[in-house]
């Protein structure tokens, strides 16, 4: 492999760790979908069934 | 409702509805959103978490189509497929939702590859309807320039 392709490829892997890094880094920031969260989509759902039913 | 807000608001229904799509189909997990607590209503089960999110999302989408129907009335009268494509909207889209609250309650009583096959189905109807509008809505915006 020549300088070129070899630093090309260093480049390469660096930009995806680095991109991996970010996301993980994303996903521990936002935490979790909490209890609340998922009880109020839930009632909107149920919300929503009873006024399709009417 | 500017037009150029609509653009703001109706990629994000696209958006989950299609990523609905996909969570349905691939394992648990797979996702690089945030997790569900699994102490919530939804136990962890992410598609039906994402399936009701896409529902939600779809029902406002619909309400802010036939309110830009209202605000676009000469485009809409000025183009045949767009008329039909409102109409379509106004006469379907309580079925459309009501299909797809059954599909995700069958799913969530036994939570079966068929059931999650017939819960895509039904968002994939959403879907359609959704990315119809953009190109009706694209057409507006152009003429307005």
């Amino acid at each position: 492999m020549d300088p070129l392709q070899l630093i090309a490829a260093v480049d390469a892997a660096l930009t995806t760790v680095e991109h991996l890094s970010k996301m993980v880094a994303r996903a521990k920031a936002e935490g979790l979908i909490t209890v609340e969260e998922q009880s109020e989509q839930k009632a909107r759902i149920d919300a929503l069934r009873e006024e399709l039913a009417d | 409702m500017k037009p150029e807000r609509l653009f703001v608001i109706l990629p994000a229904a696209l958006v989950a509805l299609v990523a609905s799509t996909f969570l349905l189909i691939l394992p648990q997990g797979c996702s690089t959103t945030r997790d569900l607590d699994p102490a919530g209503v939804y136990a962890g089960d992410r598609p039906l978490y994402e399936a009701d999110r896409a529902i939600l999302e779809a029902k406002d989408a619909f309400g802010m189509i036939l309110e830009w129907a209202a605000r676009n009335a000469g485009y809409i009268a000025s183009d045949e497929s767009a008329a039909e494509f409102v109409a379509s909207v106004r006469d379907n889209r309580k079925q459309w939702l009501r299909d797809a609250i059954a599909a995700r309650d069958a799913y969530e009583l036994i939570r079966g590859p068929e059931q999650l096959s017939t819960l895509d189905g039904k968002l994939a109807i959403l879907t359609r309807a959704l990315a119809l509008y953009r190109t009706h809505a694209t057409q507006t915006l152009e003429n307005a320039n």
